[in-house]
């Protein structure tokens, strides 16, 4: 899936986040957003990912606007065609580990379920053991590669990392980029990272740069 | 809908403070809503029965001392062993040419402590008068009143008692205990009345005979006669005994009518048919249970909003939840439906405990109250009686969490997000 951002604009009270932002991410890249602290590449991801709405501008998925009034729809949107993995990793504490994998179904069609996918991701994100875990027990490592399973096994058509390594040690955190990476590659899906490591920049396909907006 | 009830009762698990205290809640109301209520119902029943050998067409007559008629019976008996006394008095009736004269008296029979004199006009071939009747002799007056004469009326067993074949009439007797006579007054009797069931078993019970009648045999016996025994020395007499005159009509009609007439021109305060005693019976209970149903509709409300309230607070620690389940696809409906879901199967199960709670109460407490059969009991646990707590505890935790959870859901999905 291809999206492209247009003069899209966000303001917290006073403070001006986004101005007139631009941006084109093409089908299945593996497209990092970078910037310093508190310039707005995280309000720019929860955009695209239809967390938050922007205060003017516009939002195209494979060209097609998206209508930010209709919260239903963009809840339908998030459910079927985007995969979320945060920086904080947002699993469910007191469930285990398949639960929380398969917690997205509790809003999509059952159908869609693909045994084959999880199996494929139980194997390259190396979980298998922990299945029957409740999260809560799982190290920082752990629990993101549960999140970016519980983020893929819908086989979403874009996939929004808010900094998916922030919390993890460089051999973790290497290692989750190389799966993503062998994600978007393999199952040609749009994956959409906000990072402010250079690090990681050769796992990207392209990488938008943040100017501070004064 | 299966996860989303299978997260629904995962979370339920998670939350275990919130879930307890509000179960708790609910298993309280709905016990109590469910004893008050079937065993109100058993209870009226068991009234209904506990009437049923009382004719429709009768009157039972079981009038309160008035204040004056109080003070009268103290100063008779100087204070002492008045609590002996019943706080009913003894009404008997009398017939005076074409009326029913209903005359009040103290609760020692035939002792003309103070009496008023009712009447119902001309019900004339309209009524039966079962007891007691007069037999011989004549009723107390206005005389007797006016002028306080010691006179008294007593009953055929007891005349024969104290007086064997004699002539009962004219003769005089005193009140007293088997420790001595109450006071000196001796008492004329004026006439005789017929045996009541109650005379009867008294007599019989006691198998009283002239003359193995000991002075100390028990200070229950309600009749006492002196050893020494004889028709021209009588001593004093005891007796206690809560009448109740029952005057039987031939219709029913007139049952009514008579009971208008006793209650609203004479201000007779006790005055049943079979309708009226199962009434008044029956409204008391209701009223009883009414009481406890406000109390459970207080505890039930009290419980809803100790619900939200704990709502209110653990959204704050749910938010994150609220958000993950957005940002997985999770509409505001979808999530409104889970907190619905979780309400319900709080209310469920809360309520569910609580019947079975209540039940057991039935059956092993509540027969021992008044002696009402299990099956009995059980008989009344109907239908409408397990559905509408259920009804009530679904109502009162789906009603009470669903604005906390309104309020849930509108929250921000960013904001929320952030929580953790």
């Amino acid at each position: 899936m291809n999206v492209k951002v247009d003069n899209i604009c966000k303001s917290f009270k006073d403070k001006v986040v986004l101005k007139n932002t631009n941006m084109f991410i093409s089908n299945a890249s593996f497209f990092g957003i970078k910037g310093s602290s508190g310039c707005g590449k995280s309000t720019l991801l929860n955009i695209i990912g239809l967390l938050d709405k922007p205060d003017s501008g516009n939002l195209y998925f494979d060209d097609i606007a998206i209508n930010f009034k209709c919260q239903s729809k963009l809840a339908f949107f998030r459910g079927n065609k985007i995969g979320f993995i945060f920086q904080s990793y947002n699993l469910m504490p007191k469930l285990t580990v398949y639960e929380n994998i398969m917690l997205p179904f509790m809003y999509l069609d059952k159908n869609k379920f693909n045994s084959s996918l999880f199996d494929r991701l139980i194997e390259i994100f190396d979980i298998k053991e922990l299945l029957g875990k409740q999260s809560d027990v799982l190290s920082g490592g752990e629990k993101q590669r549960v999140a970016a399973t519980r983020a893929l096994i819908t086989s979403p058509e874009l996939v929004i990392c808010d900094e998916p390594t922030g919390n993890l040690d460089s051999n973790n955190a290497k290692y989750m980029m190389e799966l993503l990476k062998e994600f978007c590659k393999f199952e040609k899906k749009t994956i959409i990272m906000v990072t402010h490591s250079n690090e990681y920049d050769s796992f990207f396909d392209d990488i938008y740069v943040f100017d501070e907006v004064k | 809908m299966g996860l989303i009830v299978k997260n629904s009762i995962s979370i339920l698990k998670t939350h275990k403070v919130r879930t307890l205290l509000t179960i708790i809640g609910i298993i309280i109301g709905i016990t109590v809503y469910l004893v008050a209520n079937v065993y109100g119902d058993a209870l009226i029943y068991y009234y209904k029965k506990m009437y049923e050998g009382f004719d429709s067409h009768s009157i039972l007559i079981n009038e309160a001392l008035t204040p004056d008629q109080v003070i009268r019976l103290k100063n008779f008996y100087n204070g002492e062993r008045f609590s002996y006394f019943n706080r009913y008095a003894t009404m008997e009736l009398h017939i005076a040419d074409e009326e029913i004269n209903f005359t009040v008296f103290g609760s020692i029979i035939g002792v003309t402590l103070d009496f008023h004199n009712y009447h119902l006009p001309s019900l004339d071939s309209t009524y039966n008068i079962e007891k007691p009747l007069l037999l011989c002799g004549r009723p107390f007056n206005n005389d007797d009143l006016v002028l306080e004469r010691n006179v008294t009326i007593i009953h055929s067993s007891f005349a024969k008692l104290l007086f064997g074949n004699s002539n009962p009439l004219g003769q005089h007797i005193t009140i007293g205990r088997p420790d001595g006579p109450l006071n000196t007054d001796k008492y004329m009797i004026v006439g005789i009345l017929s045996d009541t069931p109650d005379v009867l078993r008294t007599i019989d019970a006691l198998n009283l005979r002239y003359s193995d009648i000991s002075f100390t045999d028990t200070p229950t016996i309600p009749l006492y006669i002196p050893r020494d025994f004889n028709t021209t020395n009588i001593d004093y007499v005891d007796y206690f005994d809560i009448d109740a005159t029952i005057i039987t009509f031939r219709n029913k009609k007139d049952v009514s009518l008579a009971l208008l007439q006793l209650k609203h021109v004479y201000k007779v305060t006790r005055a049943y048919s079979r309708e009226s005693v199962h009434n008044e019976l029956t409204n008391e209970t209701k009223s009883i249970v009414d009481i406890i149903n406000l109390i459970v509709l207080v505890m039930m409300f009290t419980s809803g909003l100790s619900l939200s309230i704990i709502l209110i607070f653990s959204f704050k620690e749910r938010l994150p939840e609220i958000g993950i389940k957005k940002a997985l696809g999770g509409s505001n409906g979808d999530i409104l439906l889970q907190f619905f879901i979780e309400n319900i199967a709080l209310g469920l199960f809360g309520a569910i405990c609580g019947l079975i709670l209540g039940i057991f109460l039935l059956t092993t407490m509540a027969p021992f109250i008044l002696q009402i059969p299990v099956s009995s009991i059980l008989g009344h646990l109907t239908w409408d009686r397990i559905v509408t707590p259920l009804l009530m505890s679904i109502a009162t935790t789906t009603a009470f969490g669903f604005l906390p959870a309104l309020w849930g859901v509108k929250q921000n999905i960013v904001s929320v997000l952030r929580y953790e």
